[in-house]
């Protein structure tokens, strides 16, 4: 039945183990090398700021004269065009954090950095105000354990339409992914932001539904052919969906890469690490959770409990 | 399942998808900025816009009436025909069958009776858009700005007051309330679309306030300390009250309306005067008169007795009632409050001003209590007020945090912009990679996207970046469902099966798969869903039903396309890759 030909890719199975453990522990080695995760706007506190400048500013000339300054300033027009208002927002950096006159310090560097670029004496200040964060640590807690439960529950259910053995590697699998790429988050400085939830948890899930397919056709050849080696019948359901698995991850990388192109800063950091999440993604689920899932059976198909009726798929209905 | 019943389904669900996106579309696209700020401004706001539009209109009308009352009705106000044509009516005159300008004016006996029709208009018009606002797909704190506050409920304190502590129903029942007297006071301010949230059983509550909000108003509806009375009117230090004041007008103050000290022996002590204010048709309190009401214990209640109050109709005259039930303390103060007052005047009280009278007919005991004698808006206006006046328990800011978008809106622009352009290049990819079937697993995803957006907005939901990040998840798992299904039809083809068989055993062997990713990812948004805190939860609820719209259409609608063009269409042949079967 499985006749046509497989690529071997549980061959390389050992070797992709040691791949992945390497790379996660060389990424988050790197991220304790740079002193944690950079953390964004959201979870610290920084200075919010209104000013008005005298002269033809426009949102690109601002940016253009904050990026001299020394923080990361986010520049946002308010009001009216003509008015020539800005509101600025720039993060204390994390040696700064506990600094006392880290309102002024952030003041004075978006000051200086506009004065120089209108002239002196054409900015004026109308509001300062220092903001907590918005998103607090407790937030993190709390998204972690629902995330635990959310698990379990997966967990139970993969052992339920399948067995132990595929919900145990693809819950591995699953959390994989997203270490990785918040290791590589944490050693390239990238801001970690509300958008960095969203790209961790858009990873799981893209991850997670990647694993289903080829597991489910695991389960399929199973059926049709016990008797085959393990590992070479997950070549053949690897193999098997393997170009359904690229288009998908294609379409995905597609239209991310639109979006990286076009866009800047945080939609662009965004774009980018749901790329490498897509890849990695892919990567555990071919790798990573079918051929794990095959050791934890013991290299037998896993047990069925109940006898499978094949239905004949191919009467007409 | 028959075909036809299948495509009426479908054909139904969009109509009815259509009919739930409408209000956004019209939102973002069709209504005018300054309509917008208008709907988010405050009540006197649209008020003073209303009586503004009206006069101008007015004006315009009698320039015209001046050069040549004989023109017709200018475009744009027809709505005046109506009111005309009832008017002309009641004085039982003939109507023309033309409405000319002279015509209409000849329907109005004052010039006040006309401003009196087109403010109606103006307030009508400002208060749909307003009402659409409630109906549509917003955007979130970090894509539009605004501010959140976080505000704690004082339970301790409130436990003192009770002088025992408290129970889990009690605590749960004082932050349920305390939310929902922020909400109406909230809404009285007119701020536009307020997110209340609590943190799940705890005692803190999260307000977000997207858009431009000043936090001076902000702060008036949040620190404001509800104190709602029920006090008993003194009729006649009332009568000597108004009295005196008609014979000293000096004593009034023309901006506040508040009186200066009255002299002792016009007021008696253990009395206080206050005004009696009635919510006109902009909802903005107007002064109507003034009342003495006394201030010893026996006389008022407090508010905080009152456990709901809702309004009914009477059986026998269908008059509007309300009906309020008092907690066992209250119901005894009150059975003897009422019996000792009977043929008097009992007041509400709200921060100082009188909100609503109702004459003591009998003692009432029990602690159940009905009024009678309003207007249903009246009345329904009241309910409100004895359900929301009084804070159960103190509220204390945590923290105010205000917040820009926190991306600019040229960032935003180029961020939609360049998903769109992405849509396109995967619609363009799926072309070009599965023929013919590329036109079913694009139609699909249109229409997935189509009813995702529509319940977004259907819901009153905010789009968040997380939102859009779900948004992007669905497509994904859109497209990837779709290629299940093509992937094992081109399968079956390619091993030299009919097209309609191909079809069929392709859909059926990827039913579970699709099944099984759909729900565990469904599982996975459901649980994050339950997150108090925007952020994630806009992704979990984008995405579940981002989920359950993928699946219909991955399974539902491409389906009945692929049948379409075998039964329909008599296709000979799978449109769906380059390679020949």
């Amino acid at each position: 039945m499985l006749t046509n030909k497989a690529v071997p890719f549980s061959r390389l199975r050992y070797w992709m183990y040691g791949l992945s453990l390497a790379m996660i522990v060389v990424v988050w080695v790197g991220t304790l090398l740079q002193g944690g995760f950079n953390l964004g706007i959201d979870f610290k506190p920084g200075l919010s700021e209104t000013v008005q400048i005298n002269s033809s500013a426009t949102i690109e000339k601002v940016r253009e004269a904050l990026k001299g300054a020394e923080h990361n300033f986010t520049v946002q027009p308010i009001g009216v065009s003509s008015e020539n208002r800005f509101q600025l927002r720039a993060v204390a950096k994390q040696s700064e954090s506990k600094e006392s006159n880290l309102q002024e310090k952030l003041s004075v560097a978006a000051m200086t950095a506009l004065e120089k670029a209108f002239g002196a004496g054409s900015v004026k200040v109308e509001q300062t105000e220092f903001i907590g964060p918005s998103l607090s640590g407790e937030l993190v807690i709390q998204t972690t354990w629902i995330a635990l439960a959310a698990i379990l529950v997966i967990l139970l259910y993969i052992w339920f339409r399948f067995k132990f053995a595929y919900a145990l590697a693809a819950i591995i699998a699953l959390v994989h992914d997203p270490i990785f790429v918040l290791g590589l988050i944490g050693t390239v400085q990238m801001e970690v932001t509300t958008a960095t939830i969203a790209v961790v948890l858009t990873i799981i899930g893209y991850s997670l539904n990647d694993t289903i397919v080829v597991f489910d056709r695991i389960r399929e050849n199973i059926r049709i052919n016990p008797t085959m080696n393990m590992y070479d019948l997950i070549d053949h359901a690897i193999t098997q969906t393997l170009s359904r698995t690229i288009v998908s991850s294609l379409t995905v990388i597609l239209s991310m890469a639109a979006v990286y192109i076009f866009t800047e800063g945080a939609i662009q950091d965004f774009a980018l690490a749901l790329i490498i999440g897509v890849v990695v993604g892919t990567y555990s689920s071919i790798f990573v959770a079918a051929p794990l899932m095959v050791a934890i059976a013991g290299g037998k198909p896993p047990k069925e409990k109940e006898k499978v009726v094949v239905t004949d798929l191919t009467a007409e209905v | 399942m028959t075909k036809r019943f299948r495509l009426l389904t479908i054909v139904l669900l969009l109509a009815v998808s259509a009919w739930f996106l409408y209000p956004t579309i019209s939102w973002y696209f069709w209504t005018p900025q300054e309509s917008k700020v208008l709907a988010a401004g405050s009540l006197e706001q649209i008020r003073d816009y209303s009586v503004r539009q009206a006069k101008v209109e007015l004006g315009v009308l009698k320039d015209q009436f001046a050069k040549s009352p004989g023109t017709a009705l200018p475009a744009g106000l027809e709505f005046l025909v109506p009111i005309v044509k009832k008017n002309y009516e009641t004085a039982n005159m003939s109507q023309p069958a033309n409405w000319t300008v002279g015509d209409v004016f000849k329907a109005f006996t004052t010039e006040k009776d006309f401003l009196y029709q087109l403010e109606e208009h103006f307030r009508a018009k400002v208060s749909a858009v307003k009402d659409s606002k409630g109906k549509i797909m917003q955007l979130g704190l970090d894509l539009s700005g605004g501010m959140s506050v976080i505000i704690k409920a004082d339970l301790d304190a409130l436990a003192q007051k009770k002088g025992a502590s408290l129970s889990a129903n009690d605590k749960e029942d004082a932050v349920t309330r305390a939310i929902e007297v922020l909400k109406s006071r909230i809404d009285t301010f007119g701020v536009a679309e307020p997110i209340i949230k609590r943190e799940s059983g705890g005692d803190r509550i999260f307000v977000e306030l997207p858009g431009d909000v000043d936090p001076e108003r902000v702060n008036s509806f949040l620190r404001g300390k509800g104190s709602l009375s029920l006090s008993i009117v003194d009729d006649e230090a009332t009568a000597g009250v108004n009295k005196w004041i008609a014979e000293n007008p000096a004593s009034v103050d023309t901006v506040t309306n508040k009186v200066s000290v009255i002299p002792p022996e016009v007021m008696g002590a253990g009395l206080e005067l206050k005004s009696y204010y009635k919510r006109d048709r902009f909802g903005i309190d107007q002064f109507t008169n003034r009342q003495v009401v006394k201030t010893e214990a026996k006389y008022v209640l407090d508010g905080i007795h009152i456990k709901q109050a809702v309004v009914s109709r009477d059986a026998v005259s269908n008059q509007p009632t309300v009906n309020f039930e008092l907690d066992s303390e209250g119901a005894s103060l009150f059975g003897t409050m009422t019996g000792a007052n009977v043929g008097k005047t009992m007041a509400v009280v709200l921060d100082d001003k009188i909100r609503a009278g109702a004459r003591i007919s009998e003692s009432i005991p029990g602690g159940q209590v009905r009024v009678s004698g309003f207007a249903a808006k009246d009345a329904q206006d009241l309910a409100l007020t004895l359900r929301t006046g009084a804070l159960p328990v103190n509220l204390v800011v945590q923290s105010y945090t205000n917040i820009g978008s926190s991306l600019g809106a040229d960032a935003i622009n180029s961020g939609i912009n360049s998903i769109l352009y992405g849509l396109l290049l995967v619609a363009g990819f799926m072309l070009v990679y599965y023929k013919g079937a590329g036109i079913n697993a694009n139609l699909a995803l249109l229409i997935n996207m189509f009813i995702v957006v529509s319940v977004l907005g259907v819901f009153n939901m905010t789009l968040t970046l997380t939102g859009i990040a779900g948004l992007v998840l669905t497509v994904g798992i859109t497209v990837d469902a779709n290629v299940i299904v093509f992937e094992r039809i081109k399968e079956e083809y390619w091993s030299g099966k009919s097209p309609a068989t191909s079809i069929d055993i392709g859909f059926k062997r990827a039913f579970w798969t699709i099944m099984d990713s759909h729900v565990t990812a469904l599982i996975a948004a459901l649980f994050l869903s339950f997150l108090s805190k925007g952020a994630v939860q806009g992704f979990a609820v984008t995405l579940a039903v981002g989920l359950v719209s993928s699946l219909f259409t991955s399974l539902f609608v491409s389906r009945l396309i692929f049948d379409f063009e075998i039964d329909v269409l008599k296709a000979k042949k799978v449109s769906i890759a380059w390679r020949k079967a």
